[in-house]
């Protein structure tokens, strides 16, 4: 290897050593993990090599349930934020005397303890004095009884979890904003472009690289969600736990059951889940950019 | 469409940016606003297109006063310095983006889009996109958009300042073309006075805001108004000498420079351009101090009273440096400006 | 090329290498966690580790200064309680022994840091621990047979319960330290107003329950363990809870059991904690009249505006009372330190230490003299809490440890939630809870 590539290694191993340990090396423990029956972390016994941990999985309703629920959000939380975000950084960017201020507030829940907003979002959400049925209550909408029952709990969580995300959004979208170029505003004035035309035909566009990447981090993110059910049921995954999400349920496995194998299974499961989303989601956004 | 500015003025704090402009622009004439940066031309392109709004003043295309008139209502065609093409879309849709934006059906806007393409020279660019592009081609492509709508004005911003020479030249003749075939009322900015001077039906030269002069090319090459449009007007530089003048004689130090001129005595600022000077045996002498050749040039360094002169002549011409040439300034190519830099004759 | 050869070889090694950790010493080996019955009386592969019995007793102990970690997961004024008690450990023994607290957060951080340094053989000297976080690295386990036999200041002196309970695996694996047992808290200024009697049974708590629901429309009692409310109301009906090999109330008196539990439910007699997170905030805010908590808990409930009572639980065919709280475990293999926790544990199990830590934190006292302690009395005449516990300290039971009970501890609560909101009759009750049990082995 030539002197050049080798220093280059060289500045790359500290890089490589601490993927390789707390990357590479616990993802492929977990595989192995997750072939062994009855494995025990403590004494790393076994009982046997198969799919064992893998029928317990997919024959355990919690698990499904899991699967269901995540599903359930990432369908909801991942677009909803992105569009959300999108016209609120938009909005922001265009008063310009105020946007510093915005840009402020918008950004708080981000640097802000998940579990102090579980607090708040837990006290609006209140069934008797919360300030959501209070604004309800306001267009005759009967108390919804949103942490009390299993059936209001997902939505719960994902309404939560849609404001929580928006912050790192806007942010981006709103760097994004700024590097586009003004002349192009400017043309479409002249153009005599409609205001909701130059948001689809030459803000979004501009914007797509960032739109992508928000939506495969925030698939990648939604997939793995745990702070948010942990923060909004105290602890719990919700009335009955309904609102089980597949880290939720791994964690669970690991800890409070001592079933280290099933557990490492699910976390395989999830990886492949994840991967998979993401290859699709860059190859269907891949292929315009590709030319 | 002719184009009328009265008393148009755009103040930025407590800066004048243009200062009380008045300007009569002449229907489908060729106009280039030129003068150095900052001078508030570019500016009053943007007035016009009603992108920037005035402090004072009133604009006028035709009988209609359109100062209050917001840009995409004012029927004009305008292309950015940097083209401002939607990098995303390709040249077709490009062009006929604002067709759409007015309604027009997608079949007919390809089609008017085609037909203004032809006029530019791009047509076989349809389906690329910008990036596809060279500058040159780009701009046509900025050009096209801005005329497919069929505007009363085109207004351009400096667009030949991203190209590189050789290509400024050809697209600058294009432009003129393109013009001519449209036959629209036509302002462009430029800071290059070749370019202003070559394809302009009249130039505007603007300093700080004030407008300098608004004459026809050669006129106002021959004829500037002030110092300033002396200066900035011609390639190599006018030279500004000091002259005396006393019973009609002007000389500059003690070489005798025209004789019989009708001016009051007393000192002043002149100036000779290098190419007003011609080879006279009984000329002036002049020792060459110093010699540049450009191909076709020959430009030759000599002194005139303080000043350094230059002169310029054919490199056919064998000068070297050292020798003494015998020359005179060509009848009425000395102008004489007065205290405020005005001309004050040319003799 | 050259860069897929060199990820490829590492990615090789790692490989490699994990394998050879994974497949460890113990190959196709019996892990604790399957050999748990109580009844087994051998303790599996826990011979292993050193539990060595040292030369305890009377002899002049030689042991030497050392230090010694006590991982725990008291918090507030707990926290500073058992701090006073260990410095003055600290500060009197002869031997120079300095035991250091570890303060390790909720009890659910306690349990998965024990877990994971059990995994890495890191463990602490001492730690807190409930029986059901240990079955995974029973063997790591210091056995205290000899120590108690030998060094112990009479254990019959303690609570039978406890003892059994330390006993569980076949060993005495802890000592018990901080103990409470689940009460009934209830609204005396309420109950007085309405002219109703404490419950003492199932049929006062239906009967008041209705007049408290006639006249203010809030429910009359909760439960904050459902899983704990289960189980006992199973004992106090006289039927038994679940085995190493499954639920044991699938007959006439779970029936029963669940037909008073689904009643009051279903009426609206008893309600779920739901939003509110703890009784303890319901009651104080006056929502509800009673509720079943750990006596532990009783700092949290505002008495403002009205009176506190406590009382044992009611039963039916008998009294039956949940324990909680931890006990202490050790961990330590070097002998010498072994000794010096065990100098550490006499003493705070002892009846002057134990009484202070009773009176100072609201834990029952481990040890019958302690109870009856002139300090311990007049704090009880005092303290309504402690003398409700006091009272049903005959009818506690411990809820023991087998491999399905982790599970069965986080099912039940949601299902018997998942039954509540269905508004399900005492025969699904049954038939849902039995199957959700068996459902963990």
């Amino acid at each position: 290897m030539d002197k050049k590539s080798f220093k280059g290694y060289l500045y790359l191993l500290p890089s490589i050593i601490i993927m390789l340990a707390f990357t590479i090396y616990p993802l492929i423990r977990a595989i192995i993990m997750s072939f062994l029956g009855d494995y025990s972390i403590i004494n790393h016994g076994y009982t046997s090599i198969g799919f064992e941990n893998y029928k317990a999985l997919f024959a355990d309703p919690d698990f499904a349930l899991s699967l269901r629920n995540t599903t359930i959000y990432v369908i909801c939380v991942v677009p909803a934020s992105i569009i959300l975000s999108l016209i609120i950084a938009v909005l922001i960017n265009s008063c310009t005397k105020t946007k510093a201020f915005f840009q402020t507030v918008y950004f708080l829940p981000y640097v802000t303890s998940v579990i102090a907003i579980g607090i708040v979002w837990r006290w609006m959400f209140n069934s008797n004095y919360g300030l959501i049925n209070y604004f309800l209550g306001l267009f005759g909408i009967d108390p919804i009884p949103w942490l009390n029952r299993p059936e209001y709990a997902m939505p719960a969580l994902i309404i939560f979890a849609i404001w929580k995300s928006m912050a790192f959004n806007i942010l981006i979208f709103l760097a994004g904003l700024q590097t586009i170029p003004e002349d192009l505003y400017r043309a479409a004035r002249i153009d005599s472009t409609p205001k909701l035309r130059v948001f689809t035909r030459i803000t979004v566009p501009q914007l797509a690289p960032m739109i992508v990447y928000s939506s495969v981090i925030g698939m990648i993110g939604a997939f793995k969600v745990y702070n948010e059910v942990f923060s909004l049921f105290q602890g719990k995954a919700g009335p009955a736990n309904k609102a089980m999400t597949i880290v939720y349920f791994i964690y669970d496995k690991f800890y409070n059951s001592y079933k280290y194998g099933v557990a490492a299974a699910g976390s395989v499961v999830l990886f492949i889940i994840i991967l998979v989303m993401t290859q699709i989601q860059l190859r269907v956004t891949g292929e315009k950019k590709k030319k | 469409m002719d184009i009328r500015i009265e008393n148009l003025t755009k103040t930025y704090g407590s800066l004048n940016a243009v200062d009380h402009m008045n300007l009569r622009i002449n229907d489908g004439e060729l106009v280039g606003l030129l003068g150095p940066s900052g001078c508030g031309k570019s500016t009053t392109l943007f007035m016009l297109s009603g992108l920037t709004t005035p402090t004072e003043g009133k604009i006028f295309f035709g009988d209609k006063d359109v100062t209050s008139i917001p840009p995409e209502d004012r029927e004009i065609g305008l292309v950015f310095q940097n083209y401002a093409l939607y990098p995303h879309m390709t040249v077709e849709d490009n062009i006929t983006f604002p067709l759409i934006n007015r309604g027009v059906k997608k079949a007919q806007a390809k089609e008017e889009a085609f037909e203004i393409a032809k006029v530019v020279k791009i047509e076989q660019y349809m389906n690329r996109k910008p990036s596809e592009l060279s500058g040159g081609q780009q701009q046509r492509v900025a050009i096209a958009r801005a005329l497919v709508k069929k505007p009363q004005v085109l207004l351009l911003d400096e667009p030949l300042s991203n190209l590189d020479a050789k290509l400024r030249v050809a697209t600058r003749e294009e432009i003129r073309r393109i013009q001519q075939e449209v036959k629209i009322t036509t302002i462009f900015v430029t800071h290059d006075q070749e370019e202003a001077m070559s394809i302009s039906d009249r130039i505007a030269v603007m300093k700080e805001g004030v407008l300098q002069q608004y004459e026809v090319p050669q006129t106002m090459y021959l004829n500037p108004a002030n110092e300033f449009v002396a200066n900035f007007l011609g390639t190599p530089e006018i030279n500004n000498i000091e002259v005396e003048v006393k019973d009609g004689v002007i000389s500059a130090g003690d070489v005798v420079l025209r004789r019989g001129a009708n001016l009051a005595d007393g000192h002043y600022h002149a100036g000779i351009r290098p190419e007003s000077f011609f080879v006279d045996e009984n000329g002036i002498s002049f020792e060459v101090n110093n010699l540049r050749m450009t191909g076709r040039d020959l430009l030759l360094f000599t002194n005139l009273g303080q000043s350094v002169v230059r002169v310029l002549v054919h490199s056919y011409m064998q000068v070297s440096e050292g020798d003494t040439i015998k020359a005179s300034v060509r009848e009425g190519h000395i102008l004489v400006f007065d205290s405020s830099e005005k001309l004050i004759g040319r003799f | 090329m050259k860069l897929k050869k060199i990820g490829a070889s590492i990615l090789a090694m790692a490989m490699a290498t994990s394998m050879l950790a994974g497949c460890g010493q113990s190959a196709p080996a019996e892990t604790a966690a399957d050999t748990q019955p109580a009844e087994q009386t051998e303790a599996p592969a826990a011979e292993a580790s050193a539990t060595e019995e040292a030369a305890p007793a009377e002899e002049a102990k030689n042991i030497e200064a050392t230090e010694v970690t006590f991982w725990h997961a008291m918090n507030g004024n707990l926290e500073s309680v058992l701090t006073e008690i260990t410095d003055e450990f600290n500060n009197s023994n002869e031997y120079g022994i300095k035991v250091t607290l570890v303060n390790q957060g909720a009890y659910g951080d306690l349990q998965t840091k024990l877990q994971a340094s059990a995994a890495a053989d890191a463990l602490p000297d001492l730690a807190q621990a409930y029986n059901n976080w240990l079955t995974p690295y029973l063997d790591k386990i210091v056995k205290l047979d000899d120590f108690v036999a030998n060094d112990f200041d009479n254990w019959d002196d303690v609570v039978e319960a406890y003892r059994d309970e330390c006993s569980e695996f076949g060993f005495i694996h802890a000592v018990p330290y901080n103990k409470s047992t689940y009460v009934l808290f209830y609204n005396k200024t309420m109950l007085d107003e309405l002219g109703l009697s404490v419950p003492e049974t199932w049929a006062d708590v239906q009967a008041d329950a209705k007049a408290v629901m006639d006249a203010k429309n809030i429910a009359f009692i909760g439960y904050d363990d459902l899983a704990g409310v289960v189980e006992a109301s199973l004992h106090q009906n006289g039927a038994n809870y679940v085995d190493a090999s499954g639920a044991l109330f699938n007959d006439e008196k779970g029936l029963e059991t669940f037909t008073y539990l689904s009643d009051l439910y279903n009426n609206g007699y008893a309600r779920l904690v739901g939003e509110d997170g703890y009784f303890s905030n319901v009651i104080s805010n006056q929502q509800i009249a009673s509720y079943v908590g750990s006596s532990a808990g009783v700092s949290y409930i505002k008495a403002e505006g009205w009176e506190l009572g406590v009382a044992p639980l009611p039963g039916n065919v008998n009294k039956a009372a949940n324990m909680a709280g931890t006990n202490i475990v050790m961990f330590a293999q070097d002998s010498n330190k072994q000794l010096a926790a065990w100098e550490y544990l006499k003493y705070i199990t002892s009846t002057e230490a134990m009484t202070k830590w009773a009176v100072g934190t609201g834990y029952l006292p481990i040890r019958q003299s302690a109870y009856e302690t002139a300090e311990y009395k007049a704090y009880m005449e005092e303290n309504v809490c402690a003398a409700a516990c006091y009272e049903q300290a005959k009818d506690f039971f411990f809820s023991p440890t087998f491999e399905a009970s982790n599970d069965i501890r986080s099912t039940v609560p949601s299902t018997v939630e998942q039954l509540v909101y269905d508004k399900a009759d005492a025969q699904t009750w049954l038939d849902t809870i039995v199957e959700a049990v068996n459902a963990q082995y």
